[in-house]
């Protein structure tokens, strides 16, 4: 991958919260129109590195370049409306917004009735559960529909690129499924996606290129189906094989 | 067969419930201004038409105090100082420099909306109970400001206020004056809708819900804090002057103290925090209650205080928890009905 294609690098990022320092030096390149997947364990600083990009916390030192621009340091509103969002877990919705309140609240940087109309459409299209419970307060979904309105709200900002934080998280396998593969069809879309993952396996399958974060630096990465059949990534994140092939067959 | 999911009878909140365009909506305003025209007939004596204009001026604080505290999540104590801001100023424009009524009036709500931005400073950092006492000490400072400045009259007070005067004639009775608070109401509780369903009004829900996933969807969490302090403080302003010309004309920092603090907070609690039409009827609920209580002065703040904790326990959503409930009930039996019918 080179410099050229590439939507976001980062180069050396430190950070943390406090005094606790969580990112010892991380650097990665995401290419435009693709899907990488950050994997690690727990506590090994994936979610943290997302809020370093997304600018909810601020690193100290490094750099982040997204589009061309510098946007280490930057306020997240900022960085929003050049046009990389992250999207929060589906437990951080709102619950005592509607849906669509919700799905609009992601289109605050849009202005323009139509505009928003047409977001909430495109939502609609890849989630369409989302528009038959429209005016029900998010609180009643079930996980996965909070996910999904989660991801929505996210495209609702008309990103060039997605930083998703666990989209599998406390999920059902069958759901999951679902959700990576309206992902997939919102990446063929042209969208670029970075995202956070524990489900190593169905990540690596989805996407097409692959970070292993530990203890602060990337400590791995390649191409993913290389990863997939590294013995490295193999024994220390993947189980078995025959449903390496099953999930993919899904896909 | 109807989806109780998706069926459009579905239970609504008061805020899915104002959704369409505000023109198409304006229609039940204008009838609703038109019912309250003869309401100073209809009262018996002066003395309701005093509560009547009151009611008025405390609807107004009230809701606005529901933006910054309702909508938007910030605990704010101190919003009795931003009225007492907005009375003096109007005060003093009349009084000292000779403006009219219709030139103190936004010449107050500017001020105020200034000292707002200055009380919304320090909800950057605090939080919850932090913020609450930092705003009750800077409402204190105002209140123990008056009483210290002969200029504003100090713990004398403040007479010989203008009433308001409209083409030559004063306003100086209950009655007309009910006329110069009563269109301003309405328009205050009108705009206050209308914030609440655009953009503003989500960015301040996120807000309260969960600043750092509001910051996460673009919203500048600094600056629609700001905004929520500084809407808040227009209300307060507006409620300021309004009652500084109110008949007999007189202010005094007594009517600023802890005691209406809590009388104003009350009003929002009870009626359901970031409820609307709940906050209006707390309104005039407290307004009624503290002009009955005004001879048990002492005892104000301990029933007070109390109906606070008492509503916060067993009634956190207070009065516009039930409306809302009582909607959703509605909702579901027209869907029972329907299915019945259908059957």
């Amino acid at each position: 991958m080179t410099t050229a294609d590439a939507i976001l690098t980062s180069a050396d990022v430190v950070g943390g919260y406090g005094t606790v320092q969580i990112l010892n030096g991380v650097t990665l390149k995401v290419a435009r129109g693709q899907i990488v997947a950050l994997l690690g364990g727990n506590g090994t600083g994936k979610s943290t590195m997302l809020k370093a990009l997304s600018g909810l916390i601020k690193p100290w030192s490094g750099s982040i370049v997204f589009d061309g621009e510098r946007i280490d340091g930057m306020r997240p509103d900022r960085i929003v409306r050049l046009g990389l969002v992250q999207v929060t877990q589906g437990k951080e919705a709102y619950p005592a917004m509607t849906v669509e309140e919700n799905l609009l609240l992601g289109a605050h940087v849009i202005t323009g009735r139509a505009a928003r109309a047409r977001g909430l459409e495109r939502a609609y299209t890849y989630f369409p559960i989302l528009k038959e419970r429209r005016r029900q307060l998010s609180g009643t979904l079930s996980g996965g529909q909070l996910q999904m309105l989660c991801i929505g709200r996210g495209l609702m900002s008309e990103p060039k690129m997605m930083l998703l934080d666990e989209p599998s998280a406390a999920l059902a396998p069958q759901v999951v499924l679902d959700i990576f593969r309206t992902i997939f069809r919102i990446c063929r879309d042209g969208m670029t996606l970075l995202m956070v993952e524990q489900n190593v396996r169905m990540a690596l399958l989805l996407a097409e290129y692959g970070y292993v974060i530990k203890d602060g630096v990337i400590h791995l990465e390649g191409p993913a189906e290389k990863m997939i059949s590294d013995d490295a990534v193999r024994l220390s994140y993947l189980g078995g094989t025959v449903a390496d092939r099953d999930a993919k067959m899904a896909l | 067969m109807t989806d109780p999911m998706t069926d459009e009878t579905a239970p609504v909140t008061e805020g899915a419930m104002m959704r369409a365009t505000p023109v198409r909506h304006l229609a039940p305003w204008l009838v609703g201004l038109a019912v309250m025209v003869p309401l100073p007939w209809v009262a018996f004596n002066d003395y309701q038409r005093y509560l009547l204009d009151l009611i008025l001026i405390n609807v107004i604080l009230a809701v606005g105090l529901n933006i910054v505290k309702g909508f938007a999540g910030q605990v704010t104590v101190g919003h009795v100082a931003l009225m007492a801001i907005g009375a003096y100023t109007s005060a003093v424009l009349t009084t000292k420099f000779g403006a009219p009524f219709w030139f103190a009036l936004p010449g107050a709500m500017l001020m105020t909306a200034v000292a707002g931005a200055i009380v919304g400073i320090p909800s950057f950092r605090l939080e919850g109970a932090y913020l609450a006492l930092a705003t009750l000490g800077l409402a204190e400072s105002v209140r123990i400001f008056i009483s210290a400045t002969d200029y504003l009259g100090a713990s004398v007070g403040y007479s010989d206020i203008p009433p308001p005067s409209l083409f030559g004639m004063p306003l100086n009775s209950f009655r007309s004056y009910y006329f110069v608070v009563m269109p301003l109401a309405v328009a205050g509780v009108y705009f206050s809708f209308c914030m609440l369903r655009s953009n503003i009004g989500r960015a301040f829900k996120a807000l309260r819900e969960d600043p750092l996933a509001a910051a996460a969807s673009g919203i500048n969490v600094r600056k629609y804090k700001s905004l929520a302090f500084i809407v808040s403080a227009l209300y307060a302003g507006c409620a300021g002057s309004l009652a500084a010309h109110m008949s007999p004309g007189f202010l005094h920092p007594n009517s600023y103290t802890l005691v209406e603090m809590v009388t104003v907070l009350l009003m929002v609690v009870l009626g359901g925090i970031g409820h609307v039409w709940g906050g209006i009827i707390g309104a005039i609920i407290v307004t009624i209650i503290y002009d009955l209580t005004r001879e048990y002065y002492q005892y104000q703040l301990l029933i007070f205080g109390l109906v606070i904790v008492l509503t916060v326990m067993f009634m956190p959503t207070g009065i516009g928890g039930i409306i809302d409930r009582y909607l959703v009930n509605r909702g579901f039996a027209a869907i029972r009905k329907a299915r019945k019918d259908a059957a």
